[in-house]
C-alpha cells in the first residue's frame, strides 16, 4: 500500500540507500546483513509511555517489536510515572498541539480520553479495528475508549482504588473485614483504641487539592449511590453528595480515624504510614500490594489483603476507574505502522509480561486465565472482581477543568472553608458553567 | 572556596543605580548637528547593542506580545478555532473569585517574603562585612541554600514539614512549644506561611550578597569622622550605612519582589496550591488554566493580568530609584 504512494524524492533516497548497501555488503562481508532486504523507506516511529513503577519492559518490548517488524524503528520517549499525571498531559497537550507528527504513539489516562478525541489529536481507529478485536477487551473499557461514536483510544492497563487492610490486626481483634463504612469506622475505632501504637491511623486515603481527591471523591460518591453527573445534569450536590462529602468530613473531625494530615496525602504519602504499619486500612491503587510485600520498602510483608471498598446501606461497592490507554497522533506521519505497535503493545503476550513483571492489570480477560499468571500473581486475578464495578470520573472533553473545581470545592469543605453542601453547591455551578 | 576569592569585588556583580542612570549624564542633544555627531560617535556602540537587542526581541517581547494577542480570543484545546472576543476575557477575570483570590495570596506571599529576607539579609550582611577569622568559609556557606535547585529545597521543606514523620514536629514537640502534631501544610493558614519560610530560607543569601556589595562601598572614612566626631554605633547605622545602602537595597528588594511575585516551583511541589486554594498563586493558577484545563484564551489574559501587574510594580520601583538619585 504504502509502495504506490512512494514519492519520488523517497525513491531516490532508497535507490541511494540500496546503492550504500550494496557497497557496504561488497566491501565489509563479514558484516551482518537483515535478513529481509529493504524494499521500502525505513519507517521511524516515536513513542511516548509513562514510566512504570517496577523494572522497565518497554524497552525490551519494543525491541521486540523491532525485531518482527523490519523496516520500522521505534524511538521511546520516556514520559513520567502515573501519579505525575499533570506533567504527562502537559507533555501530550504541547506535543500534540505541534501537529508534527511526534510522538506516533502515545499512552493517556483514562480521563483524558474525551478531550484528545473530542479535539482530534487523537487519531479514530475504526478504520483499523474489528469487531472481532474489540471483544477481546473487556466491553467497559472498549467503551471508556469511545468518544462520539469513534473509538480514540486502545486499551493498555486498567487499574482502581480498593481496600487494603491488615490482615493480622484484624485477626487479633477478631473483626470480619467491613463491607459497609459503618463497619469499617467501627473496626479502626476498635483496633486503634486497644493496640496500643500513638502513631497507628484508621484509615488512610488521599484528600490532597490533586486529581486523586476526585477519584477518592468517585468512590464515596459511588458508594452513596450518587454521581458528579447523569448525561449532562449536574447531580453532585443532591443527598448522596452531600452523605458522600459530610462522611468524608467526619473521617477527620468527627470519628476521627483519618488524621488531619489526609489534606496533604497524594498516593505515596498515604501509603507510607500504611506499609510503616502505622494503619488498620488504606484506600489506594493497585501498586501498594507489591510494595508491601517488599521486606525493604514494608514492616507489613504477608499481613497485607485487600478487598473491594464498603458501602453504605444505599449504595454498593465501587472502585474508580483508572489506567492508561494507548492514542495515535492525528498528525502522524505513519498510522499503519502506528497501529501496528499500538496492537502489539496491547497484545496478549505483552500484557501478559507486564502483569507477570510488574503486576499491572490486563485489559483482556483473555491474560487472566493464564495459568503462570494465576500462579505468579494471584493478586492480579483477585483484582478482577473489583474492576469489574469501577465508576469512570465525568466524562467530558472539558473534565481536566471539571477536576480542578471539584478539586477546589472539596478541599474547601474538607479544610473547613466551606459547608459541605455550600461547597457541593459550589461545584455544581462551576459544572454547570463549564457544560454550560 | 572559589566564592572566598571575590571578597571585596562583589560590587563589580551588581547592578547599581548608578549604572541605570547612565544616559541623564549624556548631554541633551541641542540641535540636529549635535545629533547627528552623537549618532556618529555612537554608531559602533548602538551595533554593539543589535545581539541583544534581538535576543530581548525574539524571547521577551514578542512571546509577551503573543500572549497579551492570545487573551483577546477564546480559544481552547477542546473547542474547534479561536473566536476573538475582545476584552471579556479581562472582564471575567475581574469577576473571578479564584483569580483574586491567587493575586491576594501572591500578594501576601511577596511582601511577606520580601520583608522577612530583607531584614535577615541586612542582618546577615552587617556581620558578614565585619572582619572575624574563616570569615570567607562562613561567607560560602551562607551561599547554600541559594545554590540548591528549588524543586529540591521544596521537596526537603516538604518532609521537615510533613505531619507524620516531619522533624519540625518533632523538634517542636521535643522542646514544648507544641502538644500535639501539627498539620502544617495541610492548614489553612499555615500552609502559605511555611512556603514563605522556604522562600525566605532560599533567598537570604542573595539578599545578604547584594547588601554585602552596598556595604563595600561606602567609604571607611565616613565612619572614621563620624567617630571622630563622638557619633554613636546606632547614629552611625541610620546617618551612614542606612541611607548610603538604601539605594543598593532598592534595586535588590525590586529583583526579589518581581522574583517572589512569579512564585511556582516552591508553591507546586510542597502544596499544588491546596488545601482549599490556600496556597493558589498567580503562576500555579494560570499553568493550571493553560495546561491542565487547556484554556489557552482565558489562560493568556491571567499571564497577562500578572505581566501588568509586574510592570506597575516596576515602574514603581522605578520611578523610586530615579527620586532617590535626583536628590543626591
Amino acid at each position: 500500500m504504502l509502495d504506490t504512494t512512494i514519492s519520488r524524492r523517497n525513491m531516490v533516497k532508497a535507490g541511494v540507500g540500496a546503492a550504500l548497501g550494496a557497497t557496504a555488503a561488497t566491501t565489509t562481508s563479514t558484516r551482518r546483513m537483515k535478513a529481509v532486504p529493504r524494499r521500502q523507506e525505513e519507517v521511524q516511529l516515536t513513542f511516548a509511555g509513562i514510566k512504570m513503577f517496577g523494572p522497565d519492559q518497554i524497552a525490551a518490548l519494543l525491541s521486540d517489536f523491532e525485531a518482527a517488524n523490519p523496516g520500522i524503528t521505534v524511538q521511546y520517549i520516556e514520559l513520567p510515572t502515573p501519579n505525575n499525571s499533570t506533567e504527562v498531559h502537559t507533555y501530550l497537550v504541547n506535543s500534540l498541539n505541534a501537529k508534527n507528527g511526534e510522538p506516533d504513539v502515545f499512552t493517556q489516562d483514562c480521563i483524558w480520553i474525551p478531550e484528545f478525541g473530542g479535539a482530534g489529536l487523537a487519531l479514530a481507529l475504526d478504520d483499523f479495528v474489528t469487531d472481532d478485536d474489540k471483544a477481546q477487551y473487556y466491553p467497559g473499557l472498549i467503551e471508556n475508549c469511545t468518544w462520539d461514536g469513534k473509538t480514540v483510544a486502545w486499551p493498555w492497563f486498567v487499574d482502581g482504588g480498593f481496600l487494603y487492610y491488615r490482615a493480622d490486626l484484624l485477626d487479633k481483634h477478631g473483626i470480619e473485614p467491613p463491607q459497609s463504612w459503618d463497619e469499617l469506622v467501627g473496626a479502626a475505632q476498635e483496633i486503634v483504641a486497644n493496640e496500643g501504637n500513638p502513631e497507628l491511623q484508621g484509615f488512610l486515603w488521599q484528600a490532597k487539592q490533586a486529581e486523586v481527591l476526585v477519584c477518592d471523591w468517585v468512590e464515596f460518591l459511588g458508594s452513596a449511590g450518587g454521581s458528579t453527573l447523569d448525561g449532562l445534569d449536574v447531580t453532585i450536590n443532591n443527598e448522596a453528595g452531600n452523605q458522600a462529602l459530610q462522611f468524608m468530613h467526619d473521617l477527620i473531625y468527627d470519628v476521627k480515624i483519618t488524621p488531619e494530615a489526609v489534606l496533604t496525602y497524594d498516593e505515596e504519602p498515604s501509603r507510607i504510614p500504611f506499609t510503616s504499619g502505622n494503619g488498620v486500612f488504606l484506600r489506594n491503587w493497585s501498586y501498594v500490594y507489591n510494595l508491601a510485600q517488599d521486606p525493604e520498602q514494608s514492616s507489613v510483608v504477608d499481613q497485607v489483603q485487600f478487598q473491594p471498598l464498603p458501602h453504605f446501606p444505599d449504595g454498593k461497592s465501587t472502585a474508580c476507574l483508572g489506567g492508561y490507554q494507548f492514542g495515535l497522533n492525528a498528525s502522524s506521519k505513519h498510522p499503519e505502522e502506528a497501529f501496528k505497535l499500538m496492537q502489539f503493545l496491547s497484545s496478549e503476550e505483552s500484557q501478559k509480561r507486564y502483569a507477570l513483571e510488574i503486576a499491572v492489570a490486563p485489559t483482556r480477560p483473555a491474560v487472566y486465565e493464564d495459568p503462570e499468571l494465576q500462579e505468579k500473581n494471584p493478586f492480579l486475578v483477585g483484582l478482577k472482581e473489583v474492576f469489574v464495578g469501577s465508576t469512570a470520573r465525568p466524562i467530558h472533553p472539558a473534565y481536566p477543568q471539571m477536576s480542578l473545581a471539584i478539586q477546589s470545592g472539596l478541599s474547601g469543605a474538607l479544610a473547613n472553608q466551606m459547608d459541605v453542601q455550600e461547597a457541593l453547591d459550589d461545584i455544581a455551578q462551576q459544572l454547570t458553567d463549564i457544560i454550560g | 572556596m572559589g566564592v572566598s576569592g571575590y571578597q571585596g569585588d562583589w560590587e563589580s556583580f551588581v547592578l547599581t543605580p548608578y549604572h541605570l542612570d547612565i544616559y541623564s549624564r549624556v548631554p541633551t542633544p541641542s540641535s540636529e548637528g549635535v545629533m547627528k555627531h552623537h549618532f556618529q560617535a555612537h554608531a559602533f556602540a548602538f551595533s554593539l547593542l543589535i545581539p541583544a537587542f534581538v535576543l530581548i526581541v525574539g524571547v521577551a517581547l514578542l512571546p509577551a506580545a503573543q500572549t497579551l494577542w492570545t487573551s483577546l480570543y477564546k480559544v481552547s484545546m477542546i473547542l474547534p478555532g479561536a473566536e476573538y472576543v475582545g476584552l471579556e476575557n479581562y472582564s471575567r477575570l475581574l469577576d473571578d473569585g479564584r483569580f483574586w483570590n491567587a493575586w491576594e495570596n501572591t500578594l501576601y506571599f511577596t511582601v511577606a517574603s520580601v520583608v522577612g529576607e530583607t531584614l535577615l539579609g541586612l542582618a546577615i550582611a552587617l556581620v558578614l562585612s565585619q572582619d572575624f577569622p574563616l570569615r570567607g568559609l562562613v561567607r560560602a556557606a551562607v551561599l547554600v541554600p541559594w545554590a540548591i535547585p528549588t524543586v529540591v529545597s521544596s521537596r526537603l521543606w516538604g518532609l521537615i514539614f510533613n505531619t507524620d514523620f516531619g522533624i519540625a514536629n518533632y523538634l517542636l514537640r521535643s522542646v514544648g512549644i507544641i502538644e500535639t502534631d501539627k498539620n502544617w501544610l495541610g492548614e489553612i493558614g499555615w500552609a502559605l506561611n511555611v512556603t514563605v519560610l522556604v522562600d525566605v530560607w532560599k533567598t537570604t543569601p542573595f539578599m545578604a550578597l547584594l547588601i554585602m556589595a552596598g556595604l563595600s562601598t561606602i567609604p571607611g572614612d565616613l565612619y572614621e569622622a563620624a567617630r571622630v566626631d563622638g557619633a554613636t554605633m546606632l547614629q552611625r547605622f541610620f546617618q551612614i550605612t542606612v541611607p548610603l545602602l538604601l539605594p543598593v537595597m532598592l534595586v535588590a528588594i525590586m529583583l526579589r519582589a518581581l522574583d517572589a511575585f512569579r512564585v511556582f516551583d516552591v508553591i507546586y511541589v510542597m502544596t499544588g496550591g491546596g488545601p482549599a486554594d490556600s496556597t493558589e498563586v498567580m503562576s500555579t493558577l494560570t499553568y493550571k488554566v493553560l495546561f491542565s484545563a487547556t484554556q489557552f484564551g482565558y489562560g493568556s489574559t491571567l499571564a497577562g493580568a500578572m505581566f501588568m501587574t509586574l510592570l506597575g510594580v516596576s515602574l514603581v520601583f522605578l520611578f523610586m530609584l530615579r527620586n532617590r538619585l535626583e536628590v543626591e
